[in-house]
């Protein structure tokens, strides 16, 4: 992936609101571009990482809609809401909905600045995590069949001998699938195969239930 | 005797004639009483003459005299009967006048050819008289004709008139100026053919007209009177019924420039003349800050037909303020010139006292709506001031951290200055807009243009309509004129509408959410202007409730809003109703009258 200057994008309906944050931004050192509208942004969006500052209201899509146009099409852009003072009720309904970041449209500098760098530094590691959950698919990728179902098994904590009872096979033959499966994805621990399954969401992200006696 | 008797009763009549119709007929009569006055003098002198020539010279006078009664009675019946004879009207001094034409021979008068002496006559009591004797001139016959003409004429006239109704009046004075022609013609003739020998006598017979006029005259004296008293009578009458209904009678006399002003009226301006007064004294009365109403409303009426029509104050001495209401009408001459103007003024201080304390109510219930309406805007108005505000903020904060820099950019310092200043423009514009609405003021209505108002409420609801997610189309005919209105109020009801219409819309699906604000021509002289939504609808059942106080159909409604929309718009002159569109929505319209002398705005 490309390592470019991470981009904030700024969209408001409210030309002089917009014209005004953009320069601010600028002044803090931030690479800035501005929008109109959530689908001025959407039709322009390019590769670069960074973070997007939205307006919650806006005529045709509002903040909330472009917040969830951006998930849908995986761009690791985290949002920061601003809103105007006495909107309380929509705030509460987009924080119901999962939004992070708000700010009213005069929150001090400071912490205008400081949820730029946090949603950069948030946008940052997604992208990464995107990054190693791709290698870690194509790892995944590499199984065959049979040595997923063992995986299965294995992370919801069965021992070779239950996995060859449940498979019908030799319990040796579950030891050489389980060797295959270390060396394919490179993991010398079962904690380590755990946490790397959960990653590539083989499994649920619920803790493994305990047998509950025998 | 008679020759005084003739002039006290001509010197009435003239008196009269030159103060009262008909003015010809008394002028014509005074005329013939006076030569009869002098004709009479005349007839004494002749009794007493000495000698020839001075009795040629008394005849000849006479004879002018005697033409001058013979013509003036003629024309008098003419004029005064109105029923004679053209023909034969003038055929009476044609004939006198041939005959007078003799005067004119030296020596010779229309009697007598040559006077040949006097002879002196003694009467029984011993008193003597002279009488003229002489040879008959073959031209008298020609007032002797004129005489029976006059007869015929007179008589003639008199029948005429006796058939159309008038029978005193023919009688009387038709019959006694036959009479007097025919005595006097009959005794002239009998004194010229020397048969008698007596002077002449004519104003004697003359006696029988006076009498019949005198007649006449107290008739008429007598039905002026009458008339005089039933005036006043009818006046009183009037004057009570004014008096009791508070009503003032006026009229103005344009050419004179005097108005007259009955009882009530003066009392009610404080006049104490009873005599007509001038306008500008008049004018003087009303209230400084309405005279030029008044003289506008007096403009109209004397340029259209539209009658004049007035409210003005008057400054009663007590201190306090009368509120008058006056009408008039215009009268003309035959060529369309006014000459009067007459009228009733009415003073409706009572009536204006009970408006404004009403209209007072309105204005407190109308702000007390506005504020819960603004109440409904609070969140719209916060957010739409936070923009400018927010803006003014981090454009502050770019600027301190430009002015880290070394150098300083200071065209970027500049430009953020211009953008500051601008926002702040923006803010105060959305106070000034929450203020207006705020602002607690009575009712004071002006030409308004309806499409500046269109798009300060569009701004007022901008947000709202974002919130609900509506569109929100402003729709105004090109060219309409201002209305005659409140702006505050006006704005008023818009908001109210076009609340109810967002909130009207929210039951349908998002793409389908419109809400139109239009405005057009209703007529010629009013706007309507029209709030549709695309709402569903409002209930059968509903609908004559809409505009009831306290009727709602919102979880958190008053139901003030329409209830106030409709009293506002009906005192702006206007009408309000609601309908339900053909496919989807309901329509709320109102209509406004047209600012008089408005052009576009």
């Amino acid at each position: 992936m490309n390592e470019r200057t991470p981009v904030v994008r700024v969209v408001d309906d409210d030309t002089a609101f917009l014209a005004a944050v953009a320069r601010l931004l600028r002044a803090a050192g931030y690479t800035v571009e501005t929008f109109k509208s959530a689908a001025d942004l959407l039709a322009n969006l390019d590769d670069a990482g960074g973070c997007v500052i939205a307006d919650l209201r806006m005529p045709g899509m509002d903040g909330m809609e472009l917040q969830r146009a951006l998930t849908r099409e995986a761009k690791l852009l985290p949002v920061i809401f601003l809103t105007g003072e006495g909107d309380i009720p929509t705030t509460v309904q987009a924080m119901r909905q999962g939004a992070e970041d708000f700010l009213t449209k005069r929150a001090p500098k400071e912490d205008l600045l400081a949820a730029v760098d946090r949603a950069i530094a948030r946008g940052a590691r997604l992208r990464a995590e995107a990054v190693q959950l791709r290698a870690l698919q194509v790892r995944v990728g590499a199984l065959t069949s049979r040595e997923l179902t063992v995986l299965r098994q294995v992370v919801e904590g069965r021992l070779n001998k239950q996995i060859a009872a449940n498979l019908g096979i030799n319990e040796r033959t579950v030891k050489l699938h389980r060797t295959a499966i270390t060396t394919k994805l490179q993991v010398r621990s079962v904690a380590e195969l755990t946490r790397l399954a959960q990653a590539a969401g083989l499994i649920d992200d619920r803790p493994p239930a305990f047998p509950k006696g025998q | 005797m008679v020759a005084a008797a003739c002039l006290t009763l001509g010197l009435i009549e003239l008196r009269i004639g030159l103060a009262r119709p008909p003015r010809a007929a008394r002028l014509l009569y005074s005329l013939s009483a006076v030569a009869m006055a002098g004709f009479s003098g005349l007839e004494l002198a002749l009794m007493r003459v000495d000698s020839v020539a001075d009795a040629e010279g008394l005849m000849r006078t006479m004879d002018a005299a005697l033409g001058a009664i013979i013509v003036s009675l003629t024309a008098f019946i003419w004029v005064y009967f109105g029923t004679g004879n053209r023909w034969l009207a003038l055929t009476v001094p044609c004939l006198y006048a041939i005959g007078a034409a003799s005067d004119l021979v030296p020596g010779s008068d229309m009697t007598y050819r040559t006077i040949t002496g006097l002879r002196t006559v003694e009467t029984f009591g011993g008193a003597t008289f002279k009488i003229v004797e002489g040879v008959p001139n073959p031209w008298n016959a020609f007032p002797y004709l004129a005489a029976l003409m006059l007869i015929v004429f007179v008589a003639d006239a008199s029948v005429r008139l006796w058939r159309r109704g008038g029978r005193r009046r023919a009688l009387v004075v038709g019959g006694s100026i036959v009479i007097f022609t025919l005595a006097a013609g009959v005794h002239s003739a009998l004194v010229e053919t020397g048969i008698l020998r007596s002077p002449y006598l004519f104003s004697w017979a003359y006696i029988a007209i006076l009498i019949a006029m005198i007649d006449q005259l107290n008739e008429d004296v007598l039905s002026v009177a009458q008339l005089t008293d039933e005036l006043r009578e009818s006046e009183r009458r009037m004057d009570l019924a004014s008096a009791a209904a508070n009503l003032g009678m006026w009229a103005w006399d344009i050419v004179s420039d005097g108005i007259w002003f009955s009882s009530t009226a003066r009392a009610m301006f404080g006049f104490s003349e009873s005599k007509p007064i001038s306008f500008v004294r008049f004018l003087s009365a009303v209230h400084p800050n309405d005279r030029e109403a008044v003289n506008h409303a007096v403009e109209i009426a004397l340029a259209s037909e539209r009658g004049y029509y007035a409210e003005y104050r008057v400054p009663a001495p007590e201190g306090q303020t009368l509120w008058m209401v006056s009408r008039g009408q215009i009268e003309r001459d035959a060529r369309g010139k006014p000459i009067r103007l007459r009228g009733v003024v009415l003073d409706a201080s009572a009536r204006h006292d009970r408006e404004m304390e009403l209209q007072q109510l309105r204005s407190q219930l109308a702000h007390a709506s506005r504020v819960s309406l603004l109440g409904q805007l609070a969140s719209a108005l916060a957010h739409e001031l936070s923009q400018p505000l927010g803006a003014i903020l981090r454009n502050s904060e770019a600027a301190e951290l430009f002015l880290q820099r070394a150098p300083p950019d200071l065209d970027e310092l500049r430009a953020i200055l211009a953008d500051i200043r601008q926002d702040d423009q923006r803010a105060g514009a959305v106070i000034e807009r929450l203020r207006a609405l705020l602002k607690r003021s009575s009712f004071a209505p002006r030409a308004v243009s309806v499409n500046a108002l269109l798009e300060i409420v569009a701004k007022l609801t901008r947000i709202d309509s974002l919130t609900r997610k509506a569109r929100l189309e402003i729709e105004a005919a090109p060219g309409l004129p201002s209305v005659m209105a409140d702006p505050v109020q006006l704005q008023q009801v818009l908001l109210n509408l076009v609340l109810n219409a967002l909130d009207a819309v929210e039951g349908v699906p998002v793409e389908r959410r419109t809400v139109t604000v239009r405005a057009e021509f209703h007529g010629e002289d009013e706007i309507a202007v029209a709030v549709v939504d695309s709402g569903l609808g409002v209930t059968p059942e509903r609908f004559g409730r809409l505009f009831e106080p306290f009727f709602t159909t919102k979880p958190n409604g008053m139901g003030i809003g329409l209830s106030i929309s409709r009293t506002i718009i009906e005192a702006h002159g206007g009408r309000i109703w609601a309908e339900n569109g053909t496919r989807e929505g309901a329509t709320f319209r109102f209509t406004l009258p047209v600012a008089t002398g408005s052009g576009p705005s």
